[in-house]
């Protein structure tokens, strides 16, 4: 007897029969639909899909309870079927652009969209399986969607539901609504397709389905308590999209050479215009996703459906990923791949760039926990939940994975035992915390209170001779509110192992918990004429802890520029990014925080010096002043030096006690510096008054009848001719040189 | 020998082609010899009333003088070689470098008006805190 089963969304408790051989759903939705009638060839598109999962694989998920939420896709697989292609569009696809339709001119924001493919041919469906539609739309005027300026706007949503589309003309538009009444711009697929989803939202079939694990049939996520009741995970469905010469095959995953556990940048595009057709072979990047500036939109009208989306952008590239939560509606959607955080546990979509197409992946992808993080993620649904060594082992919590794994025991033999873990950042031993001032101070009380500390608590037993100092590798201070680093966890700050009850924000990934948004600022015409460019408006932006750097009018008038800081925590160092728009423009590089020095080691010594040293400065300042007293004036300067001087690192060398010193100590100029992005714009005064164009003419520089135009007309080299006399053809030659009103 | 002058008034700009007259009215007058055309001197056999042009043989001119002797008016007038030739000169093709139409506006052109840039400062983006008002963020590193 199968476990029961909650559904996250639902709450319906579901107990898989005895013998769950996996069967046709009963619920056929598209069963009616193949028959594509009055199509006007631009609507049809049929394609079948596999699957890349088995039905044997289904079998054993649903076997074991994993599979408690109906998955259509699934249910309605079709193992290794061919797919069938067809384009009817006499050549249309040959040119993408000819793809692009009007239809329906609907208000609102479906204005166009784009199919990739298209059959006439409804397709033999005995078992079920389900044709498919992918869409691409976008919600502005777009000549052609892969392309710089038109990525902005440009969506994909894959896997409409056949039936809804292809009834006859006249269901586009209802298709369309349908669509619009998703609310959703989704980037290739809609989440939360639970059971519920799929009735409220019958016109979609999304791309991702989600397959529900039971928590008990996944113990290594026990630990994870932030989710209850269920883990979700993620099927996503398998195409990939390359160009042929009669279109576009859509093709499984399995063709195609595809590499497991490449995390799906929907990214943007790199060069290649998609409008000249690769060859097979080419090296091109397509992008889907949705700009970054709608994601936070987006993600508000999608707070049911909890879809995830984030976007970092490194590298002058913006990648946009997508993920999904279930279990608890989630506002933190933008830790989503930015930290592996319990918190945050949640599938992702891994979307692999591959020779002149892109996929993505079709698998099913399990989170692999690590010290109470989603470190990793895994296809294999029964692989242990810890990170992999280089060579494969596994590192914690493996047992006996070999290469370096814990032998479970507390001899002291290995990193477990002396409490150390390989920690999120997944780079050293190190963990970073981003703690505030009043924390900070906490820690220096703690520090304080256990150097060289015995400790006589029982849970937390600290050796003697325990050197807490030693144990702080650096101490940095950055000139903005704690609240700007985001890309952190709440931990309990440990110090050499120990716990120090001051709880943290440990800084779980540092790629992107590098990059600050700073802000963008729209740029906007003023005389909507040559007054707004070069030479007569300059632009320059000033970056915080970065510097000022000159925009170009050309590129930024009318655009927005927008500014990232991306800092190294272990540096200090920091670039400023400016974009245009969403696309790089440039770069520059500054210091964003300040190194404190750390006297780490011999701390009591140096305590012990400073007091010594300071005896020693009293001492030469007395030398001094008898060396004044005796004329010996290099002795004093070297007292007054020593004391002027006043550090610990100077009386130690005084007393010859040279500790060892770590971190360095950076000014805190850049506190008083400008802590936001400020925008200079020079322009002139509008010297082009109303009056100005009638009585002196704008540039136009081109030939032209006379009579065509009207108003003040200047001409350059006129030529006359008539019956007139010379005299009255130089008068009108003159005239023209020096202005008409025609 | 008498000829019959057409005469008005213009408010049009001098440099304006295609001219229009109001207040039209034609009189008799003589050309006193000799005769330059793009010049000439009317003698009018009757008054004179108010007009700025004339038109005499198809040709346009701006009057420049009336004197009165014996009775007699004396207009003197210079020719309008726009107006007299407007339809040579609208039936011309013509590179045109600047047009009060149809016109790019993105093409610089000189402008002989004085132009004082000013320049406009905007703040944006307030991801930062104050970081002197005791929220400052520390990073710390352990082991």
């Amino acid at each position: 007897m199968a476990n029961e089963i909650i559904n996250a969304y639902t709450g319906e408790i579901i107990t898989p029969p005895d013998n769950p051989t996996p069967t046709p759903p009963t619920e056929r939705r598209d069963e009616t639909t193949y028959t594509i009638t009055n199509n006007t060839a631009r609507y049809g598109e049929i394609r079948y899909e596999t699957d890349a999962l088995t039905t044997a694989d289904y079998a054993h998920m649903y076997e074991n309870g994993y599979v408690t939420a109906k998955n259509p896709m699934v249910n309605n697989f079709i193992p290794n079927a061919e797919i069938a292609f067809d384009d009817i569009l006499g050549g249309a696809l040959d040119n993408p652009v000819n793809m692009v339709s009007n239809y329906p001119t609907q208000t609102g924001n479906l204005k166009k969209y784009i199919k990739m493919s298209a059959s006439s041919t409804a397709p033999t469906n005995p078992d079920g399986a389900e044709g498919r539609i992918v869409w691409l739309w976008c919600d502005s005027g777009v000549p052609n969607f892969i392309n710089d300026t038109s990525i902005g706007n440009f969506h994909l949503v894959t896997h409409m539901e056949m039936k809804h589309v292809l009834q006859n003309n006249s269901n586009i538009t209802q298709s369309y609504a349908d669509v619009n009444y998703s609310t959703s711009w989704q980037a290739g697929f809609d989440g939360g397709h639970s059971k519920n989803n799929y009735s409220e939202r019958p016109n979609m079939l999304n791309a991702v389905d989600f397959i529900y694990y039971a928590k008990d049939e996944i113990p290594e996520i026990e630990d994870i308590t932030t989710y209850t009741d269920i883990v979700p995970l993620l099927s996503v469905r398998p195409y990939i999209m390359y160009p042929t010469d009669g279109g576009y095959i859509i093709a499984n995953l399995d063709i195609c050479s595809a590499f497991t556990h490449d995390v799906v940048n929907i990214s943007k595009k790199d060069t290649t215009s998609f409008n000249s057709i690769p060859v097979a072979g080419a090296n091109v990047t397509y992008s889907i996703g949705i700009p970054v500036t709608n994601v936070p939109t987006l993600l508000n009208g999608l707070s049911a459906t909890q879809n995830v989306f984030d976007s970092t952008s490194t590298n002058a590239c913006t990648y946009f990923y997508a993920g999904t939560f279930a279990g608890v509606i989630r506002n933190d959607y933008n830790k989503i791949f930015m930290s592996y955080a319990p918190s945050d546990l949640a599938t992702f979509l891994k979307v692999h760039q591959c020779s002149g197409a892109f996929l993505l992946a079709d698998k099913v992808y399990k989170p692999i926990i690590n010290g109470g993080f989603v470190s990793d993620v895994s296809d294999d649904l029964n692989a242990a939940s810890d990170i992999d060594n280089y060579d494969g082992s596994l590192v914690h919590h493996g047992g006996g994975g070999g290469g370096g794994g814990d032998d479970d025991d507390d001899d002291g033999d290995d990193l477990d035992d002396i409490g150390l873990t390989l920690n999120a950042n997944g780079n050293s031993f190190i963990s970073w915390y981003a703690v505030n001032r009043t924390q900070m101070e906490g820690i220096i009380s703690w520090l304080n209170g256990h150097e060289n500390y015995v400790a006589t608590d029982e849970q937390d037993p600290i050796p003697a001779g325990f050197n807490a100092m030693t144990h702080i590798v650096g101490v940095m201070q950055a000139p903005v509110s704690i609240s700007s680093i985001s890309a952190t966890t709440s931990a309990e700050i440990k110090i050499g192992g120990h716990s120090t009850g001051i709880t943290g924000g440990l800084l779980t990934n540092q790629g992107s918990s590098s990059v600050i948004d700073v802000g963008s600022y729209q740029i906007p015409k003023k005389y909507d004429n040559f007054l707004d460019y070069e030479p007569y408006t300059k632009i320059t932006v000033y970056i915080p802890y970065c510097g000022t750097v000159d925009l170009p009018p050309s590129i930024f008038v009318g655009h927005t520029v927008r500014v990232q800081l991306i800092y190294d925590i272990f540096s200090g160092e920091c670039i400023g990014v400016v974009y245009c728009d969403n696309t790089f423009y440039t770069s520059l590089g500054g210091n964003f925080m300040t190194m404190h020095a750390i006297s780490a080691e011999n701390v009591g010594a140096i305590k012990q010096a400073v007091v010594n040293g300071c005896m020693s400065v009293i001492g030469s300042g007395a030398v001094a002043i008898g060396g004044i007293a005796t004329g010996n004036i290099p002795v004093a300067v070297g007292g007054i030096g020593a004391m002027l001087g006043g550090t610990a690192k100077n009386l130690m060398e005084i007393n010859g006690i040279a500790p060892t010193m770590r971190g360095n100590s950076g000014g805190r100029c850049n506190f008083y510096k400008p802590n936001n992005c400020i925008i200079y714009i020079t322009r002139p005064q509008n010297a082009i008054t109303d009056g100005f164009i009638n009585t002196q003419g704008m540039g136009y520089n081109k030939t032209r009848t006379l009579s065509s135009g009207q108003g003040y007309t200047v001409v350059s080299n006129p030529v006359i001719s008539g019956s007139m006399t010379d005299t009255e053809k130089q008068e009108i030659i003159n005239a023209l040189r020096t202005g008409v009103i025609l | 020998m008498a000829y019959d002058v057409i005469f008005g008034t213009s408010s049009d700009a001098k440099n304006k082609v295609n001219k229009s007259l109001s207040t039209t009215y034609s009189a008799s007058c003589t050309l006193i010899e000799p005769c330059d055309i793009l010049h000439p001197t009317l003698k009018l056999q009757g008054a004179f009333t108010n007009a700025n042009m004339f038109i005499l043989n198809g040709r346009w001119y701006h009057i420049v003088g009336v004197t009165i002797n014996n009775g007699s008016t004396y207009i003197t007038g210079n020719i309008d070689a726009l107006a007299s030739w407007a339809g040579n000169i609208y039936g011309t093709s013509q590179f045109v470098t600047r047009a009060a139409s149809d016109y790019d506006k993105y093409i610089p052109i000189s402008i002989d008006t004085e132009i004082k840039p000013i320049c406009e400062i905007h703040s944006f983006g307030s991801t930062f805190g104050n970081s002197l008002d005791g929220s400052d963020c520390y990073m710390i590193g352990v082991i």
